[in-house]
């Protein structure tokens, strides 16, 4: 569906919607690349679509080749390992800091971890934000890593015109509106 | 492994080879050769100015939610 060479990257911080992203992008005909370890639960009741191979890209990229024409869910930390040696389209994710943290939060609390309440949090969104500044920098002074930066709120709110900037990112080979009918606002319950 | 092609000087020598891309592209991450390294590294020239703690904090939750 998309150039067979390109490896479609789906990145952001943790719980800023990449998981949606990743289930608009399947509804629309582009093939995900993942393992299907981590399951659908409450956090998120579509799935994860990830890859477990993901996590060790700073050690380990020789499965690149198999994201090639497919979709992959890369958090944005881990971009800077990508090599320059492939194609890419970066979707990157977009969300208010206070419902990424919100969402974190509720996550942790699922697998057993006590969050760290307000003071960390608080450092959390500063160093969060850093993070977020200086990636986006290094992504616009790569014209390998073409992006395309997708809001989350904006998606809920206008899911048809979101999928068709999504799709023409992606050279329109994509069902735009099976991907805007895929967005179910209901799902998400962090917004402030 | 697709046979590789090689390329011939007027005598017959070898002095070339044409690779598939997938499989030169194997090779090249199997080299370690500065081309096949990561766009950015870490304490690179361009990479991030986390400090130490935040560079930990931020490590810290990412294993946390499962995501390293």
């Amino acid at each position: 569906m998309v150039d067979p060479d390109t490896i479609v990257v789906v990145s952001g911080l943790p719980r800023s919607g990449t998981s949606m992203m990743m289930q608009m992008l399947e509804a629309g005909g582009l093939e995900i690349l993942t393992d299907g370890l981590r399951t659908a639960d409450e956090d998120n009741l579509k799935g994860y679509f990830e890859y477990e191979s993901v996590k060790a890209l700073d050690t380990d990229r020789s499965w690149l080749p198999e994201a090639r024409g497919k979709a992959v869910k890369i958090i944005s930390e881990l971009l800077k390992y990508l090599p320059e040696t492939h194609t890419y389209r970066i979707i990157f994710m977009r969300r208010a800091m206070e419902e990424v943290l919100a969402s974190q939060d509720r996550m942790l609390v699922r697998r057993g971890v006590q969050p760290g309440g307000k003071a960390e949090n608080a450092e959390i969104a500063r160093v969060f934000r850093k993070h977020l500044q200086q990636t986006e920098a290094w992504l616009s002074g790569r014209p390998g890593f073409p992006t395309l930066y997708a809001d989350h709120r904006q998606i809920l709110a206008d899911p048809a015109r979101e999928a068709a900037r999504i799709n023409a990112f992606l050279d329109n080979r994509l069902d735009e509106t099976a991907m805007a009918a895929s967005v179910d606002a209901s799902l998400y319950h962090q917004r402030r | 492994m697709a046979e590789p092609r090689f390329v011939v000087d007027q005598a017959g020598n070898r002095v070339g080879v044409l690779l598939d891309i997938n499989e030169y592209n194997r090779l090249l991450e199997a080299s370690g050769l500065p081309e096949s390294r990561p766009a950015r590294e870490e304490d690179g020239a361009s990479g991030p100015v986390y400090t130490r703690e935040e560079k930990k904090l931020m490590e810290d939750r990412l294993e946390s939610l499962g995501y390293l």
